[in-house]
């Protein structure tokens, strides 16, 4: 019989005794199925470039699959995934030299479709960037977590290792200036359309 | 906030995210990074994570604080993210090598002068896990028995079907797997190439490579390919060639 059990060993990582198998391809998979599209959506949120999404997203899996081992089932998974992701975009956008007042996205590629009517929907997401771009980094990270991934306060708190008081803290802030931001836009929209 | 700034971020919740493309290009780009051994590109405090004690105090605290007693995985509740949150059962279980230090990336600096510290695991087993939102299912209510299985149940499954291929069952690994039923298309990917491997197993090989084909055809960027392509299914090579 040809090392059936390293073929096998591909199929589901053995439970409990160590093997020479550098990977567990079932569980991996599994994990960046169940969690590349929002990790994408939040890294991009997050202020990583175009050109270094796919770069940035395959690092944080790559992380996953260094600590699939040590990672507790007790805790939800998107959270531990999330907390790579901050750190990762947080390392992409320090490497990148972005400065907080920068826009976050120039570099919004249209991704419609099809016909002109999504372009509008384009706009909007350009102008999520913009104004996303105009909240600091930890207002940023509370704001697109609650309320563009919806993640309750308690996860957020996980994800960010603080405390519940401080995600409740920026998140008051956040959606604050956020609302603002939003609010002078459109002011301003509707001037220059007078 | 305003009412058009909900429904305004309403409008761009999901306005935005990757293509199947991306999914699959990013996919096959980690599988190659993983087979070569190649490590992430960012520091290694990113890698590290949090402190060892650092997640668990975190859980503590926040159950503490809202005064709801946790719910392990195990409660395979609601939500399908919840539920598949479970696979982290299974990924805790699991036993990797260590990774080789070659890499095909240059390291970062932090990398390179990194000091070992213990790596973090993220609750202790007192630690509670907090679902404020959600409804408590202790294993042996008569509604988690009637619910359908969890992810976990299907991991489960996927461990002990491994486990008899490994110890050349392959009538138990069968059984297993006609055991139940799954919905999830990634983990039908795991249990189709399990009964291609029993049923090698089994020195049924014809069937095993027509079970293979319609493997490929159906899943044609499975990492298990490879083991397929290693078993009795792969097709039988023309002597001379």
């Amino acid at each position: 019989m040809y090392g059936l059990s390293r073929m096998a060993s591909a199929v589901a990582c053995p439970q409990s005794e160590p093997t020479e198998e550098a990977d567990c391809p079932l569980i991996l998979e599994s994990v960046y199925r169940q969690h590349f599209q929002a990790t994408w959506r939040l890294l991009r949120r997050l202020g990583v470039g175009e050109a270094q999404l796919d770069d940035a997203a395959q690092d944080v899996f790559l992380v996953v699959h260094r600590k699939l081992t040590e990672f507790d089932p007790r805790a939800p998974v998107r959270s531990w995934v999330f907390a790579i992701a901050v750190r990762v975009a947080s390392e992409y956008r320090r490497r990148s030299g972005r400065r907080r007042t920068e826009p976050l996205h120039d570099d919004i590629p249209d991704r419609s479709p099809g016909p002109a009517q999504f372009s509008e929907l384009q706009d909007s997401v350009r102008l999520l960037h913009a104004l996303l771009g105009e909240l600091d980094e930890k207002t940023r990270l509370v704001f697109v977590l609650s309320e563009l991934e919806q993640l309750s306060v308690p996860e957020i708190a996980v994800v960010l290792s603080v405390n519940l008081n401080t995600v409740y803290s920026r998140l008051r802030v956040a959606r604050k200036r956020f609302d603002l931001a939003l609010a002078r836009h459109r002011a301003s929209s509707a001037g220059e359309l007078r | 906030m305003r009412a058009e700034t909900h429904s305004f971020l309403e409008h761009v919740r999901n306005a935005e995210g990757p293509t199947q493309e991306d999914e699959e290009r990013v996919l096959r780009a980690l599988q190659t990074s993983v087979a070569a051994g190649v490590l992430p590109s960012v520091a290694a405090a990113i890698v590290a994570g949090p402190a060892p004690s650092r997640w668990a105090s975190l859980l503590r605290g926040i159950g503490a604080k809202l005064g709801v007693v946790a719910v392990c995985a195990s409660a395979g509740l609601g939500t399908g993210d919840s539920a598949r949150s479970s696979v982290g059962e299974v990924i805790r279980s699991a036993a990797l090598a260590p990774h080789p230090r070659a890499q095909t990336t240059p390291a970062t600096t932090d990398e390179s002068s990194q000091t070992v510290t213990p790596e973090p695991s993220l609750a202790s087993p007192a630690a509670p896990r907090v679902t404020p939102h959600r409804e408590r299912l202790d294993s042996k209510s008569p509604r988690a028995e009637r619910r359908a299985p969890t992810l976990r149940d299907e991991l489960r499954l996927l461990q002990e079907v491994q486990a008899a291929l490994k110890r050349g069952d392959g009538e138990g690994a069968l059984r297993k797997l006609n055991s139940h039923h799954t919905a999830d298309r990634v983990l039908l990917a795991e249990r189709q190439a399990a009964r291609i491997l029993a049923l090698c197993l089994l020195g049924k090989n014809d069937q095993a490579r027509r079970a293979a084909a319609e493997f490929s055809a159906s899943y044609p960027g499975s990492v298990h390919r490879q083991a397929i392509a290693n078993s009795c299914a792969s097709p039988p090579r023309i002597p001379g060639d």
